[in-house]
């Protein structure tokens, strides 16, 4: 055992930690020495006066005070639902419960992944028919609608690379009314077409309303027109 | 259903987490005591001593769930409360050494004397021997490091012990153990100053 010093004695005779050995010891050495025997009078002392301290009583109605505070505070839902989610818990369960519990918890968890997976596969088929769709769709017609003003014009055409350049009367614009304004509407698949107007069967005039315009080799300038996909 | 007395604290905290507001009626009831006395002997103040208590035990209410129910009750409460206690007076005796250095207050620490009173004679030598020997250890407690007169009122006027101190002041065991004894030590040499008129 560590040799205490007289302090460390003291200390754990204070504290009622002392071994009778040590108690015994303490008591030689004070026999011994009157020195360390008033000192340890004084610290018996100290620690007496402090022990003699009496108790005092808090004023009456003190808890009636206290509860009235805790009454003007009541706990809000938001701290209720708080306090019970903080608060830990005591749960006594016998072996059936806790089995049922795994065997739940598993169940849960392998629907719950077997659902994740199904959703996903779900979600790629989806996915692929979309892109199927848009495939067809790039190629699908596209409604496009020409203008032509022509207030003196007794008929007017459309002609260009979409029908080989024939003068067909499928391809006659109309004037409803006899306005000044010739129009007609055509499906072309998207792509970019050349196309002019003929007027009165004998004048080929270029679109002043196209967004581009390209010479044709022969004198003229054909009309550009590109048709867009819908989507 | 409301606990009774007896009910341990547990229980009583629990009860009181779940809305019944007299299971912790119950619980100031128990501890209403203890904590005015801790309050008492740290602040050497009824009036702190009873603002104190009080909202040790309104601030103990609001923070319950947060509350580790592992842990002892009474040793949170104790330490809510001396926190509590520590910071009012540090506070006010910020307070004094600023209206201190501020000379409007240049004269030295009021020590209260005791005045026996006629009736406090009446009662008797060995009574009144025991107030001043009271009033002598309140006025030296007072002049010990405020570290050291928590450790000490804790070990010996509260009798708790020193893993609990440990717990109340957040410091570690040997700590405890220090302070206790430095503040024993010094306590003790104050005594002799005293008695022996240096």
């Amino acid at each position: 055992m560590k040799k205490k010093d007289f302090k460390e004695l003291i200390f754990d005779f204070l504290d009622e930690e002392a071994s009778p050995e040590e108690r015994r010891l303490l008591e030689e050495k004070c026999q011994e020495n009157k020195a360390l025997a008033d000192e340890k009078a004084s610290f018996e002392r100290t620690v007496s006066l402090l022990k003699g301290s009496a108790p005092v009583q808090p004023p009456t109605g003190f808890t009636d005070r206290v509860m009235l505070r805790i009454e003007e505070k009541p706990i809000g839902i938001g701290k209720k639902i708080l306090q019970w989610i903080t608060s830990p818990m005591d749960i006594h369960m016998n072996w059936a419960w806790k089995w049922s519990l795994v065997f739940t918890l598993v169940l849960l968890i392998t629907a719950g992944t077997t659902w994740q997976y199904l959703r996903i596969q779900r979600t790629h088929l989806q996915v692929d028919q979309l892109k199927q769709q848009l495939a067809g769709l790039k190629n699908q017609p596209v409604p496009t609608r020409f203008f032509f003003y022509g207030p003196m014009a007794e008929s007017v055409h459309l002609a260009g690379s979409f029908n080989d350049w024939e003068i067909d009367e499928r391809f006659r614009l109309v004037n409803p009314g006899g306005g000044a304004v010739w129009s007609i509407t055509l499906m072309l698949k998207p792509g970019e077409y050349e196309y002019m107007f003929l007027v009165d069967q004998k004048k080929w005039v270029t679109d002043p309303g196209a967004v581009a315009s390209r010479f044709d080799g022969f004198g003229h300038r054909n009309s550009i027109v590109e048709v867009l996909r819908e989507i | 259903m409301a606990l009774m007395a007896d009910s341990n604290d547990s229980l009583l905290v629990k009860a009181t987490l779940k809305g019944d507001t007299g299971s912790f009626r119950v619980l100031v009831e128990r501890y209403k005591n203890a904590l005015f006395n801790l309050a008492y002997r740290l602040s050497q103040n009824r009036d702190v001593a009873e603002d104190m208590a009080q909202e040790a035990f309104v601030r103990a209410y609001e923070n319950l769930h947060k509350f580790d129910q592992k842990r002892s009750f009474f040793t949170w409460l104790y330490t809510i409360c001396t926190n509590l206690t520590i910071n009012e007076i540090k506070k006010r005796e910020h307070c004094r050494q600023a209206r201190s250095w501020e000379g409007q207050n240049e004269r030295h620490e009021a020590i209260p004397i005791h005045r026996p009173s006629v009736r406090e004679l009446a009662e008797g030598e060995e009574r009144i021997e025991k107030k001043k020997e009271r009033v002598l250890i309140d006025r030296l407690l007072r002049r010990i490091p405020e570290e050291y007169r928590t450790a000490v009122i804790l070990r010996y006027q509260e009798e708790l012990s020193y893993l609990e101190i440990a717990e109340i002041l957040s410091i570690s065991l040997s700590l405890a153990k220090v302070r206790v004894h430095r503040g024993i030590e010094k306590l003790r040499t104050l005594l002799l100053e005293t008695e022996n008129g240096t």
